[in-house]
């Protein structure tokens, strides 16, 4: 952890003072100069995903810088302005949102201005407007793959969840990338025709876009955040362990992680892990539940019924439905409508409430095995073990 | 006037504003010349039919098209000769969009049509005869995008005279704000005619190379805005669906969140509330038993009505679930009107919209049966409500009895032997049970 921060100072410094010396031994600080600055405002006014990520608007620099400024003056203003836009990023939204800038932009940078490199040596006789936008389909893709590769590499959520849910999680983050490289391109391509008018030009369906993705931002953590209120209710009314359903949710987003879920099917699992136990509020006055706190599969119908009654959580309200059932009936090899999501949920709950019945974690998980016969399905418990082994769980 | 009556003359009313469309476009036909190239007034026109149906929803009170955006480039781009026509012939194009055709009310298209070309025309000429004549130049950028505000503005007006005028005959039900009002919309559309205009210019002086770059960034932003809109109805959505699970533990008080909200609505809008208060007005008529989630079911399913003990201790139960829902920004001032909604009901001070939402419930509890008791008329409701004008607020109660009164609708028992009738049903329930 701390070589890994050195590491990023180290990185940083090195990158600051290379950039610097370059362009003043080369009598090119100004241009250097402009576009460090440009990247310090761009990790300002970051543009934010609908996961919550900050993307600086580095790539919108370098698009335009492509058409506006030479190669070298370019790249020492990046070595520049990336660590100074990364310090001016912590320094306004704090480390955890902008621990991965650095390596992340970093990577993103390199592999843009290599492909740029080989395609303006592949075809050097590429039109000026046509052929150089044509470059940036490829030179932004490239940057958003090693981006993503980088950030994801350097994640400490690692620890907790799979490499392979943070990379797919990272790749799915690309409208910010397009809106960024074609707003860079706007400027590049009538810099020259417009003059300054350019920028407002580039700046005003820019501005568009990035209300739309703050709100699209806002919103999705607004939600997420009444999600997780409601999933607590049964709790604050006593009818749950406390932090039952945050525990739930976070196993059962690993668990999807490890067996390759896709990331919206994931979200679909903490949901109905958050969700799941709503339905239990039901007992508290229902007609249709009598007296008694209801069986497992009573609440999980109380609680589809519950959740289903929003659309947009219908498929969430499915895996909770089916989240009690086995995973196979004596004589088939296991029940084919089952969707895995059920099954997490399932294997999330079991094994939180084993620990919350004073179990250790591998008696807990030793619990599970045994029901694999019928109950637990092996795949989901293989998996939950391997993010216990990760999670460091003391006896696994 | 009889359903046939009025169907007629609406065919009439839409039946001119397409002519009008129609006599403006065929003056246009003989007064300008034919956009070229071609392919361009292809691709604006597909631009424009497709934005002119895709509004997208910048906030809770903000739906604007992009498609004013589109015409006022196309005018730049096509110069002062054929310009408006160009412009004219793609809001003629706009009656073609799937959705709308698919409408059964026929006069609506044919009077949009009109509509549309007649204001579309209107606001592409005031622009048109403000460029500067001859070919355009960097230097003239700023007058270009001077001229785009006043010629926006007519747009805006002129569309907006003829949307309210067949609105309020087709759909005389609904309610519309004056245009002076309207200021973030006008704002919208100025900002969106100056961008056009701005495109336009980059298309002049750049070339064509910068149509798909400008294109790729705002359907970005379009579709960014269409999630934000799926998102947060998403969001209301799950609220509401987890208010009906409240309601599922008592069959009595089946749809009295929605009957609240409207109620609430109603007195809102006969308060000449602002949007915003309406807004959150709203969310706190759904959200004020959403505390009943946590409470033991001898409080929320009492077979009478609750002594002071019982009453504090199920709202005790209820802050538990409003304090979880006060940790959500957005949320946070809702939960501070449900919390003194607790204080006017019991007899306490509040502000405004929570002796609305008071009113509100205690009318839809006084009009609807209880398990304790039968449902009273809507004129001993109103009596009721009167007499508690010291906590809700006089000009609460009457707007409440205006606005119920005013649109005809009647809550409550009918009359008093139907009450009588509704009580020893009541009874008989209660011995069954």
């Amino acid at each position: 952890m701390r070589s890994r921060s050195l590491l990023r100072w180290v990185l940083a410094f090195a990158g600051a003072a290379t950039g610097l010396g370059l362009s003043l031994a080369r009598g090119e600080a100004l241009p250097a100069l402009a576009v460090a600055a440009a990247l310090v405002a761009g990790h300002l006014l970051p543009l934010r995903s609908a996961g919550g990520r900050l993307q600086p608007l580095s790539p919108a620099v370098a698009a335009a810088a492509v058409f506006v400024v030479p190669a070298l003056p370019a790249l020492c203003g990046f070595a520049l302005g990336l660590p100074a836009g990364w310090l001016a990023a912590r320094a306004r939204f704090g480390e955890e949102a902008s621990g991965d800038l650095l390596p992340g932009e970093s990577a993103g940078a390199a592999a843009f201005a290599a492909v740029v490199a080989g395609l303006a040596a592949l075809f050097p006789e590429a039109d000026q407007s046509w052929g150089r936008l044509a470059m940036l389909v490829p030179a932004g893709g490239a940057w958003h793959l090693a981006s993503s590769g980088a950030r994801t590499g350097w994640t400490e959520m690692r620890s907790r969840l799979a490499t392979g849910l943070l990379w797919r999680s990272a790749l799915g983050e690309w409208p910010p990338y397009v809106v960024l490289v074609t707003t860079g391109a706007l400027y590049g391509l009538t810099r020259d025709s417009m003059g300054w008018w350019a920028v407002l030009l580039a700046a005003m369906p820019y501005a568009f876009t990035h209300l739309a993705f703050d709100r699209l931002a806002t919103t999705a953590a607004t939600y997420e955040q009444t999600i997780r209120a409601l999933g607590r209710v049964p709790e604050v009314g006593g009818f749950g362990p406390p932090g039952h359903s945050e525990r739930c949710a976070d196993l059962a987003v690993a668990i999807g992680g490890e067996l390759g879920l896709s990331p919206a099917e994931t979200r679909r699992v903490e949901h109905a892990a958050l969700l799941a136990d709503i339905g239990r509020v039901v007992p508290a006055g229902s007609s249709a539940a009598g007296d008694g706190a209801g069986s497992a599969r009573e609440v999980a119908e109380w609680s589809a019924a519950i959740v289903g009654e929003a659309p947009a959580l219908r498929p969430v309200a499915a895996i909770v439905g089916q989240s009690p059932r086995p995973y196979r009936r004596p004589g088939e090899e296991r029940d084919p409508g089952l969707p895995a999501s059920a099954q997490v949920v399932k294997v999330a709950a079991a094994y939180d409430s084993a620990l919350g019945r004073g179990l250790a974690p591998v008696d807990a998980l030793e619990e599970l095995h045994r029901g694999t016969a019928y109950d637990y399905d092996p795949e989901v418990v293989g998996a939950l073990r391997r993010v216990l082994v990760r999670r460091g769980c003391p006896g696994i | 006037m009889s359903t046939r009556a009025r169907d007629r003359r609406n065919s009439l009313l839409a039946v001119a504003m397409a002519t009008a469309g129609a006599g403006a476009l065929a003056a246009l036909a003989v007064l300008q010349s034919v956009p070229r190239p071609l392919w361009l007034w292809a691709v604006l026109a597909g631009a424009y039919v497709a934005l002119e149906y895709a509004a997208v929803e910048v906030n809770e009170r903000l739906l604007i098209s992009s498609a004013v955006m589109v015409a006022f480039g196309a005018v730049v781009a096509f110069g002062r000769d054929a310009g408006v026509l160009a412009v004219a012939g793609m809001a003629a194009l706009a009656v073609l969009h799937p959705s709308y055709l698919r409408l059964r009310r026929w006069q609506l298209p044919v009077a949009n049509f009109g509509q549309l070309v007649v204001s579309t025309t209107l606001g592409a000429a005031v622009l048109a005869a403000l460029l500067p004549a001859g070919p355009l130049t960097r230097g003239d950028i700023p007058r270009v995008l001077a001229a785009a505000v006043p010629a926006a503005l007519v747009h805006d007006w002129v569309n907006f005279q003829l949307v309210a005028f067949m609105t309020r005959r087709l759909y005389p039900e609904r309610e519309l704000q004056p245009w002076s009002r309207l200021v973030p919309q006008h704002l919208a559309m100025a900002l969106l005619a100056v961008l056009g205009s701005l495109c336009g210019m980059a298309y002049l002086l750049a070339g064509p190379v910068v149509l798909p770059v400008v294109g790729f960034t705002f359907v970005a932003g379009h579709l960014g805005f269409a999630s934000y809109a799926r998102l947060r109805r998403a969001h209301l959505d799950t609220v509401a669906g987890f208010v009906k699970a409240v309601e599922a533990l008592d069959p009595y008080t089946r749809g009295h969140t929605d009957r609240v909200a409207h109620f609430a609505a109603a007195i809102g809008r006969e308060l000449k509330m602002s949007p915003e208060r309406m807004e959150r007005l709203r969310w706190a008529a759904l959200l004020h038993d959403a505390g009943k989630l946590a409470a033991p079911p001898e409080l929320v399913r009492s077979a009478g009505p609750l002594g002071p003990e019982q009453q504090a201790a199920l709202v005790g139960h209820m802050r538990v679930v409003e304090d979880l829902l006060a940790e959500i920004k957005v949320l946070a001032p809702v939960v501070e009107i449900v919390r003194e909604w607790h204080q006017v009901a019991a007899g306490g001070e509040g502000r405004l919209e929570a002796r609305v939402l008071t009113a509100a419930d205690a009318f839809d509890g006084l009009t609807g049966t209880r398990s304790y008791r039968a449902a009273v008329t809507q004129g001993q409701a109103f009596a009721e409500l009167r007499a508690r004008t010291g906590a809700l607020g006089r000009e609460v109660v009457e707007a409440l009895v205006s606005a119920i009164t005013g649109r005809g609708e009647v809550y409550g028992s009918p009359e008093a032997a139907a009450t009588a009738e509704v009580e020893r049903l009541v009874k008989e329930r209660a011995v069954r049970a």
